[in-house]
């Protein structure tokens, strides 16, 4: 199903807790690193390593907003718009990547590179406004900043 | 006065994670003389010191400790909260960040003085980079026989488990949140029974705040009496602040309790941005009422003088505004959250955090009327103290709060409307 | 002995055992507090927030559906603040509820109107849009309504819990979360058993039955309490009619020995009698065709060919009845036989014989109830949950609220075996002698059963101990233990019952009936008498049974050498084809009758549709054949005449009569329970025999038991239920394409 690290991975997470279910949400998270999103086979798959039936598991795919069972895209901008973010102009960012990319929030560039998210307090307060890529965070920006991010990456 | 740093104090210290730094500069000290004393000594200790939870509920810490049963037939966990996601709030990051090792002592410390041998930093999923920072720093640990088994030569056992959450601020209430280590949705739990008692997979489970565990380590080494001078009476000790929005040095800052709001902003942060005037301030986190400048200025960082201002001190986050901003639109940047991260157990909730989203949607669209902000008002009656968690009563608290002290921003918003007919 | 303490409410001093839920007291004392998430037996959830009370001492409003009362407690469910915080939330429920109660099939059954009714304000105050959301269907039997949904999860507790199927889950956050199956947004059909018990408990019309879906409103229909016709749990239930048509089976609030269970075939299996296929008509066999007669003319034929060939010799006239049938059926059946046409060929067709059973009987049979109490539960094959689903339930239920242990030895991997058993012995088919015996029999000989049975020795005597350390058990029997085996399993428990030990018995059998038609005097003898077709036996008489569907050709084949074959029945069956008169009866809903289940109580069959006046019940047909063949039997013009003797000729049915029937719904028969000593010798010796079948080529079958293995299977009844043989003829053709399962 997985490559064999991740399947590596798998099996030590399901080692390392005293109830194996305690393992299902780091184990979708590296589901979804390897295949994009969450899948429909992925979900088996995990329900069967958990025992667990396949609905269990989808409960708990659609509980957490950090999962996707669609396409997330290269690269997922993800830009805090709660309030701290939002007094220090995250609104304006998210303007300048809508029209940088054509897309709105929730929407993936039809070249599959980029997902635009807005999503709530990313705990990076102090450093308003921040957008995090995939994992990274990138803090205190400004449309330039934007820019320049977007151009460097690979 | 300024910061007093006791948490930060290696935080700029080069190579501030590694395990030397931190032994150099006393690290692990405190873990040896806690295991030379006795768990009642140590949770005496942390009682004396009047340190109160971190996390948001202030809860004091040692007389949490003592609510875990001395003796269990089933095994006791300790489990740290590092979900972070209180809007405003970002310091639990930076302890993590550059100081793992102050919150693995402290964890280690805690776990014995519950008699717990398996413990778990369960940490937002959004701070993922922070994962491969703290295992590093386990492996040290375990390297130098802090983690392990027979730590240090006590016989007393521990490891630690780095769990990331998934986006999921109601995961920061502790049972939701050993809901979902179990590996479930986070709904929260029925209480009582306490985590205290009835914990993680059923058993005796301790949960605390990274900041509250990272200040462990200092009380034991300085003692309780030492920690709670840094504060005042009922505060003890020094607290992080994140100081975020219209201010021109945000950041996060560690003073002592009952330092002055405004001094907080004027001094370490720089005061407000581009010159302008205070017009409000939310002092701890997204989730306690807001308070005006008059307020600000009577309030000290402390959970008495914060009361008594008729807010909270809550989990510290400290974010401005200046005299520009529009309260309508901070309010409905609120419920927005609140309304996303409603986990949609329990009815006032779920459909009164969707209501109010509607309203302050069709007051922002302009056809509000009077009739919405009583609706509004009514609606959040109907929450508060009726929710099945802090949550719902989270959502209403700055809705409440902001009519109240800036009514202004809500009623120009809004039509006057003749009184509905309703029956007798 | 829970203690008892003392608490007040609204002024008035209760007693209540400690730790009870208030909203249970307070309810059981006859104050009202709306709820919707409580339900009585599953965990509590304090979601709805309905039930909230003021507690003296506490800070907040307080959920009386998670508070357990102390001593000394002092509550107000009435005042203002209690009233305002119930409106407060019905406000909140109601803001997104679609308010189309005018089309809904839950309209004047529902708790949410009830509430409102009760306790909510008259005027609506949110004006904003609702959110949209649409219906799902989430199986051909269940559709859903999120925008009516209250969000109360009793359908997902009752199917966690009490069902142990776990295929409904919360999906979604928030005010988005939904109810349903895994990928509901993608239109994937709930996999489960389909027992409707979701449907049932909801409160709102958020979970539907679709085959009742817009047929009737609740008040414009007429409910009947009868009993399903369909397995020996025998589980009572709402029989939904309006005009001459069925509507729907719901059990709701019944008292019956089922509570709110159904199963699929309970609760969806009973549209067959509306049928359009159902016969209207006797038919006779003119010129190789069968062709529609008056009754006049087709009991005239079958009277005048009966007495000829009864001429020659009375046993060339066979009669079989079906375990389907009622009581005062067969009972009439059997009399017709023995003492009108003194044959002695007359019986019924079935697999299970439980004769030896009860001729041997040691220990009492356990009503559901009492399975519900018991401590240790040692199964010997069986597979209830696809087969007697109400007592599957009732023994899950043992397990969960008691922790009841349940050993099981079965040759397949049945779901039960899989998810409850303590202990699960996995054993080569046929071995259940083997095993018998080992428990039976001295440690020494443990090696030999263990390989015969192909488990280790350990295990058997693992087996062994929990069965000794037990002090209430249940002897729980499937119905692949027989002949020999079957009898020396009901002299077992004379060896295990002492003062300190209760044990009782409960059987799997396979029919409605199974056990009613054997003590009317039909011995399931009807495979034997197949044999002497044609040959002793030239005429038969077969009512209820359609054995060229159930076993095939052989049958097809006896069938034929017949002279005479009658059949009574309800549809053309296979076998009706090929007979040379079909009489039209009754079906279970246009009858009165009784039935006892597999635990021997006798219940009702109550009428609830009149019929079309052209068909008869089966025990009506004999009286009319008797009368016009002159014989006389003892015929009675009633179901209850009948039932009158049925009660004074049969000793376990004495003192049991309608009226009782009416007031007790269940009445558990007496069946003589042998008190001699049993010798471990006697009966290890009477399974030598079985022990020799045994096939030690066999291995074991590791298929786990496929979910609706039985429960989704098509018979004569089922077949003619639109919406199962939809359901299943589809799934069944899929799955044989794709070879999935
Ligand atoms: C909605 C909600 C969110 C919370 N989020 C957090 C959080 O992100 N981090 C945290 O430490 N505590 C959070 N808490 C508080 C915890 O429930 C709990 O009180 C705390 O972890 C206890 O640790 P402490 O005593 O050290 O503060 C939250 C509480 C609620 C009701
Ligand atoms: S108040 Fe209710 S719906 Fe909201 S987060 Fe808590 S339990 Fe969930
Ligand atoms: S019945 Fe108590 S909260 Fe629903």
């Amino acid at each position: 199903m997985f490559s064999p690290q991740t399947e590596a991975k798998i099996d030590a997470l399901i080692a390392k807790y005293p109830y194996k279910r305690s393992a299902i949400l780091p184990i979708i998270h590296l589901a979804q690193l390897e295949q994009g999103k969450v899948t429909e086979e992925a979900i088996h798959y995990i329900a069967d390593r958990l025992d667990l039936e396949p609905v269990e598991v989808y409960e708990v795919v659609t509980f957490y907003s950090m999962y996707f069972m669609e396409e997330i895209g290269k690269y997922h901008l993800q830009v805090c718009r709660t309030l701290s973010c939002m007094l220090c102009g995250a609104e304006e960012i998210t303007a300048h990547l809508e029209k940088k990319l054509g897309i709105k929030p929730g929407q993936v560039t039809p070249d599959g590179r980029f997902r635009l998210s807005e999503v709530e307090c990313l705990g990076s307060c102090a450093t308003a406004p921040v957008m995090q890529v995939n994992f990274d965070y990138y803090e205190n920006l400004t449309p330039e900043k934007v820019d320049e991010i977007l151009k460097n990456l690979p | 006065m300024a910061e007093t740093k006791i948490l930060t104090a290696r935080f700029d210290l080069p190579n501030s994670t590694s395990i030397d730094t931190y032994l150099k500069t006393g690290g692990y000290q405190a873990l040896e003389k806690a295991l030379k004393m006795t768990q009642e000594e140590i949770i005496e200790e942390v009682k004396k010191s009047a340190l109160r939870g971190r996390g948001g509920a202030g809860f004091p810490t040692g007389l949490k400790w003592s609510f875990v049963p001395r003796s269990s037939p089933k095994p006791k966990y300790l489990v740290c909260n590092a979900d972070e996601s209180e809007p405003g709030t970002c310091k639990d990051r930076y302890l993590m960040e550059k100081d793992p090792h102050q919150l693995i002592e402290g964890m280690i410390i805690s776990a014995y003085a519950i008699g717990a041998n398996l413990s778990f930093i369960y940490i937002r999923g959004e701070y993922w980079y922070l994962i491969a920072v703290l295992e590093k720093a386990i492996e040290e640990a375990r390297a130098r026989g802090y983690l392990g088994k027979n730590i240090l030569g006590s016989k007393f056992e521990l490891d630690i488990i780095v769990h990331p959450g998934a986006g999921a601020y109601i995961c920061g209430e502790e049972t939701a949140l050993l809901e979902s280590l179990e590996g479930k949705r986070g709904h929260p739990r029925i209480k009582p029974p306490f985590p205290a008692v009835v914990g993680l997979y059923g058993c005796p489970t301790l949960v605390n705040n990274v900041e509250t565990l990272s200040a462990v380590p200092h009380i034991i080494l300085k003692g309780g009496d030492w920690y709670r001078q840094l504060g005042t009476e009922k505060s003890g000790g020094t607290k992080m602040f994140s100081l975020s929005g219209h201010v021109n040095r945000p950041g996060n800052y560690e003073v002592r309790m009952g330092y002055p709001l405004m001094q907080l902003i004027n001094e370490e942060g720089g005061g407000i941005r581009d010159g302008k005037k205070l017009k409000a301030v939310i002092p701890g986190g997204s989730s306690v009422p807001i308070i005006n400048a008059e307020e600000a200025a009577r309030c000290n960082l402390d959970y008495e003088s914060c009361q008594s201002v008729g807010t909270m001190l809550a989990s510290g986050g400290v974010i401005v505004m200046d005299e520009t901003t529009d309260i309508f639109e901070t309010t409905f940047n609120l419920i927005k959250f609140y309304k996303h991260e409603s986990c949609g157990w329990c009815t006032p909730c779920r459909e009164g955090t969707d209501w109010l989203v509607k309203l302050f949607k069709k007051i922002k669209s302009g056809s509000g009327t009077q009739a919405d902000l009583e609706l509004i008002e009514r609606l959040c009656v109907n929450i508060e103290g009726r929710s099945h968690c802090p949550l719902g009563e989270a959502a209403v608290l700055p809705i409440t709060s902001a009519m109240k002290r800036f009514p202004e921003d809500f009623t120009k918003r809004v039509r006057k409307t003749l009184p509905v007919l309703q029956p007798a | 002995m829970t203690e008892t303490v003392k608490i007040k409410v609204d002024g008035r001093e209760l007693e209540a055992p400690k730790g009870k839920l208030l909203i249970e007291v307070c309810l059981e004392n006859g104050i009202d507090i709306p709820n919707f998430c409580y339900y009585p037996d599953l965990t509590p959830q304090a979601a709805c927030r309905m039930c909230l009370v003021r507690i003296e001492r506490m800070p907040k409003l307080a959920t009386s559906c998670t508070v357990q009362v102390q001593d000394g407690m002092v509550v107000t469910t009435q005042s203002e603040e209690v009233l305002e915080a119930r409106k407060g939330m019905l406000d909140l429920i109601l803001g997104n509820h679609p308010l189309d109660c005018p089309i809904c099939d839950k309209g004047g059954q529902c708790e949410l109107q009830d509430q409102v009714f009760a306790h909510g304000t008259v005027y609506g105050r949110y004006e904003v849009k609702k959110n949209d959301t649409r219906e799902w269907r989430l199986s051909p039997f269940i559709a859903y309504d999120p925008q009516r949904c209250v969000r109360c999860y009793r359908c997902i507790r009752v199917c966690d819990e009490v069902m142990d199927v776990h295929a409904l889950g919360r999906i979604f956050r928030g005010a988005k979360e939904v109810i349903g199956p895994y990928g509901i947004d993608k239109g994937y059909s709930l996999d489960c058993e389909q027992c409707g018990y979701c449907v049932e408990v909801c409160p709102v019309g958020a979970l539907l039955s679709v085959d009742s879906r817009f047929r009737s409103r609740p008040w414009d229909m007429r409910e009947t309490i009868t009993t399903c016709q369909h397995c020996a749990d025998g589980c009572q239930m709402r029989l939904g009619t309006r005009g001459s048509q069925y509507v729907r089976v719901a059990s709701k609030d019944l008292k019956g020995i089922n509570g709110e269970f159904l199963c699929i075939k309970g609760r969806y299996g009973s549209s067959y009698i509306s049928s359009e296929e159902r016969l209207d008509n006797p038919y006779l066999r003119k010129d190789g065709k069968l062709v529609e007669v008056g009754w006049e003319e087709a009991i005239k034929y079958v009277a005048a060919r009966l007495k000829a060939i009864s001429a020659e010799d009375r046993d060339a006239v066979a009669v079989l009845g079906s375990p389907r049938l009622t009581n005062e059926a067969a009972f009439a059946l059997a009399s017709f036989a023995r003492k009108g046409l003194k044959t002695s060929n007359y019986g019924q067709i079935a697999d299970v014989d439980l004769t030896r059973f009860f001729a041997n009987l040691t220990a009492p049979l356990a009503t559901h109830a009492e399975v519900k109490k018991a401590e240790t539960i040692f199964m010997l094959g069986g597979d209830p949950t696809e087969n007697n689903p109400l007592s599957a339930m009732v023994i899950r239920y043992a397990v969960r609220k008691n922790g009841a242990r349940l050993l099981m030895v079965n040759s397949r991997r049945t779901k039960i075996a899989r998810r409850q058993a303590e202990m699960f012995l996995h054993i080569r088919r046929g071995a259940e002698p083997a095993v018998l015996a080992a428990l039976i029999d001295s440690d020494e000989n443990a090696a030999r059963y263990a390989e015969l049975a192909k488990v280790k020795p350990e295990q058997l005597r693992r087996l062994g101990k929990a069965i000794s350390d037990s002090k209430r058990l249940l002897v729980v029997i499937g119905p692949e233990v027989n002949g020999a085996t079957l009898e020396v399993a009901a002299r077992f428990a004379a060896l295990l019952k002492s003062d300190s030990r209760e044990v009782k018995y409960l059987i799997l059998p396979p029919y409605n009936n199974s056990v009613g038609t054997l003590d009317m005097g039909l011995r399931p003898n009807g495979h034997e008498l197949k044999s002497l077709f044609g040959t002793k036996i030239k005429a038969l008489y077969l009512a209820g049974s359609n054995p060229v569907e159930q076993y095939g050709n052989s049958w097809k084949e006896a069938l034929s050498k017949l002279d005479l074959l009658v059949v009574a029945d309800l549809f053309m069956t296979e076998t009706a084809q090929l007979a040379d008169v079909v009489f039209p009866v009754n079906s279970f809903a246009e009858l009165d009758g009784t039935y006892t289940n597999a635990v021997g109580q006798v219940q009702r069959v109550n009428r609830a549709l009149e019929g079309t006046g052209r068909t008869r019940p089966d025990w009506m047909i004999i009286n009319m054949l008797a009368k016009e063949m002159g014989l006389e039997f003892g015929a009675r013009g009633s179901a209850a005449s009948i039932f009158r003797d049925i009660a004074s000729e049969i000793p376990a049915y004495s003192g049991i009569s309608y009226d009782r029937l009416r007031k007790e719904w269940a009445i558990q028969t007496e069946r003589k329970i042998s008190t001699t000593a049993e010798q471990p010798d006697a009966l290890l010796s009477a399974l030598k025999g079985e022990i020799a079948k045994i096939d030690l080529s066999l291995d074991l079958d590791r298929e786990p038991v496929r979910q609706g293995s039985g429960l989704f299977r098509l018979g004569t009844l089922t077949s003619r239920v639109a919406v199962m043989r939809e359901a299943f003829k589809a799934k069944e053709q899929v799955e044989e394409a794709t070879g999935v399962r």
